[in-house]
């Protein structure tokens, strides 16, 4: 391991003053309406140069690591020596040298060795290609893990919070809106998650909950419908999963309008056959749109999984398992930690001094720092 | 500053977590029944019998902080030897788990029949039982801290449904429901504020058995008072909603109470018609840390008292033993009948014994080793 920076001669500075041309690639996995465009490449050096240009040389620290028995790849933490704790480096130091691999093709090897479970369907380490992004999580005292010839800058430790964050929630001028639109999107992912399986179970275990009124048109629509509702749903889902996985294996110039359209037909076609009903496309498809209103691609890929959790418990026990399910999530969250920090802070456990940047955003000048990672005290 | 962040995240708890603790913990059948046995006694003043046995609760509870303050760092099982000598500590520690038992014993056996009532007709109660208790042997098998880290989680899901379903209900009270005042005397208000002390099973748990995780159990006082004032104020929104809309003969007679007063709701134009589905969320959230809360105690006092190392043996153990006997319980009206023995024997568990303790500890000025 080497640690390098203007403190640390072990390694030449060259490295970080030459800033390469990157190729112009697309990187679309996280788009936005205002702020810097700018993104990380698979470049090491042009990577470790955003850090540079951002954030003062004297408190950045880089500690290198070669990871891999075959590929040595190069694997650099960056943290504020001044902010971060001290706690959280050693964390993440131990569980950098306990990796024993032969080769890491992607981040995604790092990410898996350095999370407290692998076996959670929540990611407990971030991932983001934005620079800012990192940059603002340094200054909470968290750290970056940066992999040659990977793009994605790993943030770590991460909480549930950090993955439904956006870069817009902090550059909105409106503070109101913007916590307005932050509780919007955490309505969107118990959408996301629970709006299926609370359609099945309260259509085919407790219909009498419905209003008379919707009642009459969902049975109406059902009527000539050969399935079950599960099975509509679960067919439903299928059809969306394909078309996305479409969307991203297609070519990108036909890739979007076949997928599109092979959709479109395919539902069309059902509903027009009565082989689906247009309740359950309306519900799948809200469900869609809520899971795209969640920022972090990997938490979206967890919320798909547990719609499937949801509608299985709701089609075997109706709004008992629906609840049930709700409670085992609930469980999960409260027992994970993202390296010693719960994964629920601030809300559980509760500091008010996160929920400005957090569940809300307060209106205030500067950024605010909380105690969700337990930085140093700031020396004034 | 400790360098390890295991070391500095000791999962030390905020005094302020007792208020989500006690309020997701203690509530949990009185969203569906009320406490049926007050309204028996008091009728019409059974409001009045809510407010009087909240003020035995609130200074239970404050009594119950002043114990836990003598002896910080320490539960209660840990100092009643010292305070009452081994043989009677064990008697009273042994009381105690088969108390905590029996009552989650019927907690369980309720949750199967409301369960078959309102949701599940045709699934064998076993299940949903099951899939309770296997949840709550989870949660337990984290420890308190996570526990605790549940219940804040928790919170808004159990008080925000609850606070609407209350606005919901308040345009439909009729105040002649509970006229005349004060017409049997006193002495049914009195018998009916004992009933409702006893119905609050959860703060003597939850105070005595944290406080090894608190800094200063002494600090706990505020938040302990404010959730046993939001859980009264709920129990008293749910007893007078009920007598306001139903009426006394009616509340006395339902059996599921709380869901009977919310399907009385009519609100003409509203999209919503059937408001029993509001109810659902709050209760389960409430039985299945309720559930956990004693399965909690019960597990880690067994493996106290009896110097067990093997927590999720334990756990597994005392969560299938509850679920078996559970099973055995005949039918309903048993239930009902053993719930109104827990009724009579909380005073003397959640009142009597820790205030004696606590009379007994400071005459003889005892104090924890790192008090």
């Amino acid at each position: 391991m080497f640690r390098f920076g203007p403190d640390k001669p072990d390694k030449k500075d060259n490295e970080l003053n030459e800033i390469p041309v990157v190729d112009t690639v697309i990187r679309d996995t996280q788009q936005i309406t205002r702020g810097s465009r700018k993104k990380f490449s698979e470049n090491l050096a042009y990577n470790l140069s955003q850090f540079r240009e951002r954030l003062p040389l004297g408190q950045l620290s880089f500690e290198e690591y070669r990871v891999g028995t075959l590929s040595q790849r190069r694997v650099v933490i960056i943290y504020l020596k001044n902010i971060i704790n001290p706690g959280i480096v050693d964390e993440i130091r131990d569980r950098m040298e306990s990796i024993k691999a032969e080769t890491v093709l992607d981040g995604s090897y790092i990410e898996r060795n350095l999370e407290n479970s692998g076996l959670s369907p929540f990611p407990q380490v971030e991932t983001t290609t934005r620079p800012d992004v990192a940059e603002s999580a340094l200054a909470q005292g968290r750290a970056a893990v940066v992999v040659d010839g990977c793009p994605q800058v790993l943030l770590v430790p991460a909480t549930f919070f950090d993955l439904m964050d956006t870069p817009e929630d902090a550059y909105s001028r409106w503070f109101f809106a913007a916590s307005f639109f932050r509780v919007a999107r955490y309505i969107m992912f118990l959408l996301a998650v629970f709006l299926p399986g609370f359609y099945i179970a309260v259509t085919s275990f407790n219909p009498e909950l419905i209003p008379t009124a919707l009642t009459l048109l969902i049975a109406g629509n059902r009527e000539a419908t050969p399935f079950p509702v599960y099975f509509e749903a679960f067919a439903m889902m299928g059809v969306m999963e394909a078309v996305r996985m479409m969307m991203i294996r297609l070519p990108t110039q036909v890739g979007a309008t076949i997928a599109l359209f092979a959709g479109v037909t395919l539902v069309g076609a059902g509903i027009a056959g009565h082989i689906i009903g247009i309740p359950i496309t309306m519900i799948v498809t809200l469900s869609l749109i809520s899971s795209f209103g969640i920022s972090n691609y990997d938490l979206r890929l967890a919320v798909r999984i547990l719609q499937f959790f949801t509608m299985i418990m709701a089609s075997v026990l109706g709004l008992f398992g629906l609840g049930i399910s709700f409670l085992y999530i609930a469980v999960h969250l409260a027992a994970l930690k993202s390296f010693g920090i719960p994964y629920m802070a601030p809300l559980a456990p509760l500091e008010a001094s996160g929920w400005g940047h957090t569940v809300l955003r307060e209106n205030t000048v500067v950024m605010p720092q909380d105690e969700t990672y337990k930085p140093q005290p700031t020396k004034k | 500053m400790d360098k390890k962040i295991k070391g500095y995240v000791k999962d030390r708890l905020d005094p302020r977590v007792m208020t989500a603790v006690l309020v997701v913990g203690i509530i949990e059948f009185e969203l569906f029944t009320f406490s049926g046995p007050v309204v028996a006694a008091a009728r019409e003043d059974a409001w009045l019998s809510s407010v009087l046995g909240s003020l035995i609760v609130l200074v239970t509870s404050y009594l119950l902080v002043l114990l836990a303050s003598r002896f910080p760092r320490e539960n209660y099982f840990q100092y009643l030897d010292r305070i009452w000598g081994k043989p009677l500590a064990f008697l009273i520690t042994a009381a105690y788990l088969i108390f905590w038992a029996v009552f989650l014993t019927v907690l369980i056996k309720e949750l199967g029949t409301a369960n078959q009532a309102f949701y599940l007709r045709e699934t064998p109660e076993l299940i949903p039982k099951l899939l309770v208790a296997l949840g709550a042997a989870a949660l337990v098998s984290y420890g308190f801290p996570v526990f605790v880290r549940y219940c804040q989680l928790m919170f808004p899901f159990i008080m925000l449904p609850l606070f609407l379903i209350f606005v919901l209900l308040i345009p439909n009270i009729e105040v002649k429901n509970f006229l005349p005042v004060l017409d049997g005397g006193i002495l049914p208000v009195l018998k009916g504020a004992l009933i409702y002390a006893g119905a609050i099973q959860g703060p003597l748990g939850i105070i005595l058995f944290l406080s090894p995780f608190v800094n200063t159990p002494r600090a706990c006082l505020a938040p302990v008072l404010t959730g046993i004032i939001i859980i009264n104020l709920v129990a008293l929104a749910q007893m007078t909603t009920a007598i306001g809309i139903l009426g006394v003969e009616s509340a006395i007679k339902s059996i599921w109470g709380g869901v009977a007063t919310m399907g009385s709701v009519e609100l003409p134009g509203f999209p919503v018609e059937r408001f029993e589905l509001g109810i659902t969320l709050p209760w389960l959230i409430g039985v299945f840390t309720t559930c956990g809360l004693f399965l909690y105690l019960l597990t880690y006092g067994l493996m106290q008292v009896f110097n067990l190392r093997n927590k999720r043996a334990v756990i597994s153990a005392a969560a299938a033993l509850v679920l078996a006997v559970g099973h055995y319980i005949p039918d309903y009206a048993w239930t009902m009948t053993l719930r109104t023995y827990i009724a009579y024997a909380t005073p003397l568990f959640v009142i009597a014994i820790p205030v004696f303790t606590l009379a007994v500890a400071a005459l003889r000025g005892q104090r924890g080793e790192q008090s």
